[in-house]
């Protein structure tokens, strides 16, 4: 139960960071950052192929910022092409041997506090420190004890939450199954299915202190 | 739920990374771009229109205008503006070697001290000729006020133009210090064009507009040079 409790916790958030965070080595963080600065260059001078290299070398970085930011994969996801078309959008004005990754790292930042006023939520979010961010973006957390915290706390509101609320939810986000097929599994609607996934899906986020509403899941 | 099923999360994880980089570099190459020629070009074309246009409209206003001052007097007077206004424009408009733009607290300084320095200058360097700073009834500063806005509304507006989009941490910031450079140049001019050196007229006439501008890119500035979503910038899902 624990495992499973942790895969949820990790599916929903919590610790989609250490899902996604990659533990550089500092050789590496020089080679890409190097790589990025290179890539820039050449794609500020007009060699178009050159944007993948700039993607291959920025985005890995800047998307698990943004997902411990965001702790919603759909969000970093916007967000990290928001980041890397403003790049796009901007590369005549790139100077050749300025550091590509700080760029980057704060249109992400300001895209994603855009992101949090935009949907209204805490003002909390917003007014985070940029030197905390960036701090917390270059460092490598420990999501160890986080990750078993929030399967325990995962594991109890799984266990507290009424019977149809948490099989619905366990089918569409463990299961991986659609609306339509966990409606046909349960016999009932999709949009019965729907309340209860968002219901559970609330009640998880509460305990999980993730800040952004859940996602409307009519989509 | 047992964990001996292959990480089916880590191989959608990695579909779905595949997918978006796919995603972004499919929309970049259908969004055209500046490289840096084009956008050097253009930003020349568009620095010599914001040059000659306070210039043509200078020109247009009656151009320097001696009057009473001593012609010593108007020359340290417009050359120290002049030298004033370049460092200005300098830190306001440069980036310095940072694609984020010059520190905040540079740009808080130059937005800060531009129109201290500028005035001091002129008050002072006036203060040192006799009947400099004499009332003018009939000059209370109006006419400069306009002539101030007018000859650096053009060079504000392709300035923020020029930096659109393009500052995620201090915009508002960037706005004012660009108002700063502009009215720093026009202040240039009006000192050539205007004698009167009475306070009061420098206050209204001179330093006003000069922090209307100020004013005015910072409040475009936060619109206009702020990083934001593109308006054809929705996620496509």
């Amino acid at each position: 139960m624990a495992t499973f409790a942790g895969k949820i916790a990790q599916d929903m958030g919590a610790s989609a960071a250490r899902q996604f965070e990659r533990v550089i080595p500092s050789a590496a963080i020089q080679s890409s950052t190097e790589r990025a600065n290179s890539a820039m260059e050449r794609y500020a001078q007009g060699d178009e192929s050159a944007f993948a290299s700039v993607y291959d070398a920025v985005a890995p970085r800047v998307h698990a910022y943004l997902i411990r930011q965001a702790r919603d994969r759909a969000i970093a996801d916007d967000l990290l092409q928001q980041t890397l078309l403003q790049i796009h959008r901007k590369r005549g004005t790139y100077v050749a041997g300025l550091p590509v990754l700080p760029w980057a790292f704060a249109i992400a930042r300001r895209l994603y506090i855009d992101e949090c006023r935009r949907r209204k939520t805490d003002a909390l979010w917003s007014a985070r420190d940029v030197g905390e961010d960036d701090q917390r973006a270059w460092a490598q957390p420990d999501d160890e004890v986080a990750t078993r915290e929030a399967a325990r706390l995962v594991e109890a509101e799984l266990l507290r939450m009424p019977g149809n609320q948490r099989v619905a939810f366990e089918l569409l986000k463990v299961d991986g199954l659609s609306h339509q097929e966990a409606a046909e599994a349960l016999g009932t609607t999709v949009n019965a299915v729907k309340l209860r996934a968002f219901r559970a899906y609330t009640a998880i986020r509460t305990v999980l202190g993730c800040p952004l509403a859940p996602p409307a899941v009519g989509k | 739920m047992s964990d001996s099923k292959p990480p089916a999360s880590d191989a959608r994880t990695g579909l779905t990374d595949a997918l978006l980089r796919a995603r972004v570099i499919e929309r970049s190459a259908r969004e055209p771009s500046p490289t840096r020629a084009q956008f050097s070009l253009q930003q020349a074309l568009i620095s010599s229109l914001l040059v000659l246009v306070p210039l043509l409209v200078f020109v247009a206003s009656g151009g320097v205008r001696v009057g009473p001052r001593p012609e010593r007097l108007l020359v340290a007077t417009a050359l120290g503006s002049a030298i004033l206004a370049i460092g200005v424009a300098i830190v306001g408009i440069g980036r310095g070697r940072s694609m984020l733009g010059r520190p905040r607290a540079l740009l808080l300084a130059q937005v800060l001290l531009t129109p201290v320095l500028l005035f001091g200058w002129r008050a002072l360097l006036s203060a040192r000729y006799p009947k400099m700073t004499l009332e003018w009834a009939e000059r209370p500063g109006l006419r400069c006020f306009t002539l101030s806005i007018l000859l650096a509304c053009v060079p504000l507006l392709g300035l923020l133009w020029l930096r659109r989009g393009s500052d995620p941490v201090h915009p508002s910031l960037t706005g004012a210090a660009l108002g700063a450079a502009a009215g720093a140049g026009a202040w240039v001019l009006v000192d050539l064009w205007c004698p009167v050196s009475y306070i009061p007229h420098l206050l209204l006439g001179h330093v006003l507009p000069l922090l209307v501008l100020i004013a005015l890119g910072a409040l475009v500035g936060s619109r206009v040079i702020a990083v934001g979503r593109g308006p054809a910038a929705v996620m496509e899902r």
